[in-house]
């Protein structure tokens, strides 16, 4: 089965989602060949401590001395790795789960959606700082941690379309084909359940991302990588007298979640079952 | 005397409903069709027909009473002669929009049901022939075609392509004109008619169009409330239906004659 | 409003296109309808024949931006319409034209009962109303229990919905009632109930009615007089009965043959080949060509105007009635 060929024109329409696929595609290389540019440990000292931006710096030195800028394209890794593997993680997840609730119904119905509840009503950050400060830091369990406070939403979204397909007449007219239950879920109604639930999936990388972020400014994401949450957590300190330390991981974080933000609702209203067909 | 080849005997079906009294959908309903013949089960929206014809297609159980085919229950039969059983039993639904996966092209979706009989060849030009039994010409231009891009009654018509495909012994069409153009609907009687004569395939047709069931069944079953309220041979019963609500529906279709003549007869 | 001699409604060679995204559909191509005072006038006609457009444009109800008038006039009471602003047809509408459609599920807003809807129809037009009492009115008009106005949308039946529907279409008075396939969505006994109610309501109101719909046997029992559309054209006119048994327009007499479902002595039902007319094109000749038995040379080159058929203001657009030609 072929996806639906108006989703590329569709996207290529919509503005804001061009700018945002372009500017994604733009720190994924930066992500891949940054490092490549800015070879040796971003970490290393490299020159005098709390310099301006300008000249060899373009965005300053931090407290230790390291390249501001050097730091923002090694965090990028960082950024894009937590963001992107927990939502996978947390999309796949959400998506059996839902669908499974929605399709089977009655009581298998109800417990998933408990225990949905219960994972979406906990304060997320509380949890994620105590999970993490309890297990220790790393960025796996970070990825983790936001995986498992993510998926009821994708699980809400997906049992929901589920239900919603699964009414539809097609789905009998291959029951009467003779076809078993679990093919006719996978291959029948998923494929035309997953369209919002694509589009939630990039929200959640832009979610996964401030998340890692706030828990790098606390200090609890893995010590031994960049993030640039990190940044942020020095430039809390010096944030009037060196204020290039808090404005630019900043605006990397804000820019990069608005980006996936937009493309997650461009992806969302192409993918929306009840737009009108071309 | 030959056992039907459809025989529902006194199925009831009880849907319960949150916040609400349980709904009795079909009440012992009893119905049958001989090999070649054309049922025509008539009712409006609420007589539970839509549910008898599911209960048919095994889509939903019955509280109570048995479907037979060809003589045997299909609650006795195990699994893999309940898929056989299924192929001989095809459906056709009232929404041509929601009739067929949108993801599947048209090959893809004749594929599917060919797929299911042993040995069937799901080859291009044989589906192809399929489709031009449906009158949907030339063939090869709507293999590749996705069913929104196809017009209501088309849409239609590949619905019957995908019903004969695994050459059932009945056609099961809950509503199958109401969603189409006046001039559509003659057109797919017409095909159903040809399709008939050729396969000698037996139809189920359920209807809330008394106009329907006059042109194209040789016996009418009248539902209401879950019930069969009349049945019979469709000239004897239009000409003197002897159920009050047959003579209500009766009554209602003749108002809404196009022209001429007022009386309902064959 | 000028004087009563105008017809209610008149629309004269109305063409509307919709674009979407640079798709354009010509909906209406050459369609002239006119509406008198006291009249029931139907319009026959199947999916793409133009016949909801029209009823939507004849209330300033084309989707903004995406539908569009471009060419022909629309006057409604002697008042050329045809180029208001949304403003302007908001203090238009209702007084002399209201309008039902097809689904009343999906009009009727499921949040409010019944007796605000009303209301709020009746206070739209007439700000110092007692709204409670002609609600009550109107739901006794449409011969519903006065108990049905504290009730909300879903907890009635289809046929009860309708005449809600009706209730507040007739709430503000109007001169003319415009149904776009009122009874689709019913039961056969429901459509005669409410059909009798629109014959019973348009002699108490002296009320015009203009009736939408594919159902030919509908319009039979409704309607003096009747269009049948194709195509965006209106390509046949006059009283119901010349249309329906002295058709002139091939069209109309395969509609005709086709609705009534009776085989042929070969068995086989009358039918109309072919499949709709595709309504991207814009048709300078007649769009019923490619499916007509009857098509000769001039059918592919012009589009024939309003020839005079067999009956008193009987006309129909077909080139056989200029050549005197009878078809077999």
């Amino acid at each position: 089965m072929r996806p639906r060929r108006g989703v590329v024109q569709g996207l290529l329409r919509n503005g804001a989602g061009v700018a945002s696929a372009l500017f994604i595609a733009f720190l994924v290389l930066v992500a891949l060949f940054g490092p490549v540019i800015y070879s040796g440990d971003p970490l290393a000292i490299s020159d005098s401590p709390m310099l301006h931006p300008g000249g060899s710096h373009l965005l300053g030195t931090d407290d230790l001395g390291r390249d501001v800028l050097a730091e923002l394209v090694y965090g990028v890794r960082v950024s894009l790795f937590v963001g992107c593997v927990a939502a996978f993680a947390a999309t796949v997840m959400g998506t059996l789960v839902g669908a499974i609730a929605g399709y089977a119904g009655g009581w298998v119905d109800t417990t998933i959606m408990r225990i949905a509840e219960f994972f979406q009503v906990m304060p997320t950050f509380i949890l994620a700082v105590v999970i993490v400060a309890l297990l220790g830091p790393g960025l796996l369990r970070v990825v983790a941690v936001i995986a498992l406070l993510s998926w009821p939403q994708t699980a809400r979204i997906a049992r929901g379309e589920v239900l919603r397909v699964s009414q539809l007449d097609f789905v009998n007219g291959v029951r009467c084909l003779g076809v078993p239950e679990w093919r006719i879920l996978f291959r029948e109604i998923m494929p035309n359940a997953i369209g919002p639930v694509l589009a939630l999936g990039t929200l959640i990388v832009g979610y996964a991302i401030l998340l890692e972020a706030s828990l790098s400014f606390l200090g609890l994401s893995s010590p031994d990588v960049v993030s640039w949450g990190r940044i942020l957590s020095v430039g809390q300190r010096f944030l009037f007298s060196a204020w290039w330390l808090s404005v630019f991981p900043g605006l990397a974080i804000f820019a990069t979640v608005l980006a996936f933000n937009l493309l997650g609702d461009a992806l969302g209203d192409l993918l929306n079952p009840r737009r009108a067909r071309t | 005397m030959t056992a039907p080849l459809l025989d529902i005997r006194g199925v009831t079906k009880t849907f319960r409903r949150h916040g609400a009294a349980p709904l009795r959908a079909v009440d012992d309903a009893s119905l049958h069709i001989d090999a070649g013949e054309c049922v025509a089960l008539v009712g409006e929206s609420g007589s539970g027909k839509s549910t008898l014809a599911r209960i048919a297609l095994q889509l939903v159980t019955p509280d109570s009473g048995e479907v037979l085919l060809e003589g045997t229950s299909l609650a006795t039969l195990d699994a893999s002669a309940l898929r056989a059983a299924r192929l001989a039993m095809q459906p056709v639904f009232q929404d041509p929009a929601a009739a067929f996966n949108p993801r599947r092209s048209v090959r893809a979706i004749l594929r599917q049901a060919l797929a299911r009989l042993p040995g069937a060849d799901a080859s291009d030009p044989r589906l192809e022939t399929l489709l031009e039994r449906v009158e949907l010409r030339p063939g090869v231009d709507y293999l590749d075609r996705y069913p929104h891009e196809l017009s209501g009654g088309q849409r239609q018509r590949l619905a019957l392509a995908r019903a004969i495909a695994t050459r059932p012994k009945v056609i099961i069409a809950d509503e199958p004109l109401s969603g189409a153009d006046v001039s559509i609907r003659a057109q797919l009687l017409n095909l159903m008619g040809d399709l008939q004569r050729e396969s000698g395939v037996a139809y189920l047709l359920v209807t809330h169009d008394m106009l329907v069931a006059r042109a194209f069944s040789h016996r009418v079953s009248v539902m209401y409330q879950g019930r069969i309220v009349e049945e019979g041979p469709t000239d004897v019963v239009l000409a003197a239906p002897r159920n009050a609500y047959t003579r209500k529906l009766i009554a209602a279709v003749q108002s809404l004659e196009p022209v001429g003549d007022v009386a309902i007869t064959t | 409003m000028s004087d009563s001699a105008d017809p209610i409604l008149e629309m004269q060679a109305l063409c509307v296109t919709y674009d979407t995204h640079g798709r354009v559909v010509h909906a209406l191509q050459d369609a002239s309808v006119t509406v008198s005072a006291g009249e029931a006038v139907g319009i026959a006609g199947e999916s793409g024949s133009g016949k909801s457009t029209l009823a939507r444009a004849a209330l300033g109800l084309l989707p903004e931006r995406v539908g569009r008038i471009t060419a022909g006039r629309v006057s409604i009471a002697g008042v050329d319409v045809t180029r208001y602003t949304p403003r302007q047809w908001e203090r238009l509408r209702g007084r002399p034209l209201a309008i039902v459609f097809q689904d009343p599920l999906s009009f009727l807003n499921p949040v409010m009962r019944v007796e605000a809807q009303i209301g709020e129809s009746v206070r739209r037009h007439d700000p110092r109303a007692d709204a409670h009492a002609r609600c009550v009115e109107l739901l006794e008009l449409v011969k519903l229990d006065a108990s049905v106005a504290r009730r909300y949308p879903h907890e009635l039946s289809g046929g009860m919905r309708q005449r809600v529907m009706l209730a507040i279409a007739l709430g503000c008075r109007p001169r003319l009632l415009i149904a776009d396939e009122p009874t689709t969505a019913l039961d056969a006994t429901t459509q005669t109930e409410i059909l009798a109610l629109l014959r019973s309501l348009r002699e108490s109101l002296d009320m015009s009615l203009l009736v939408i719909s594919h159902d030919l046997g509908l319009l039979r029992w409704n309607c003096d007089r009747v269009y049948v559309m194709y195509a965006g054209h209106t390509v046949e006119h006059g009283r119901t009965e010349d249309v329906l048994q002295r058709s002139a327009h091939p069209y109309t007499r395969g509609l005709v043959e086709a609705s009534r479902m009776r085989r042929r002595a070969d068995g086989r039902f009358a039918t109309i080949g072919g499949d709709v007319p595709d309504l991207r094109q814009r048709y300078h000749f007649c769009p019923f060509v490619a499916r007509c038995a009857h098509a000769f040379a001039t059918c592919r080159e012009a589009m024939p105007p309003a020839l005079p058929a067999d009956g008193a203001d009987h006309t129909a657009r077909c080139w056989l009635l200029q050549s005197q030609t009878v078809p077999a």
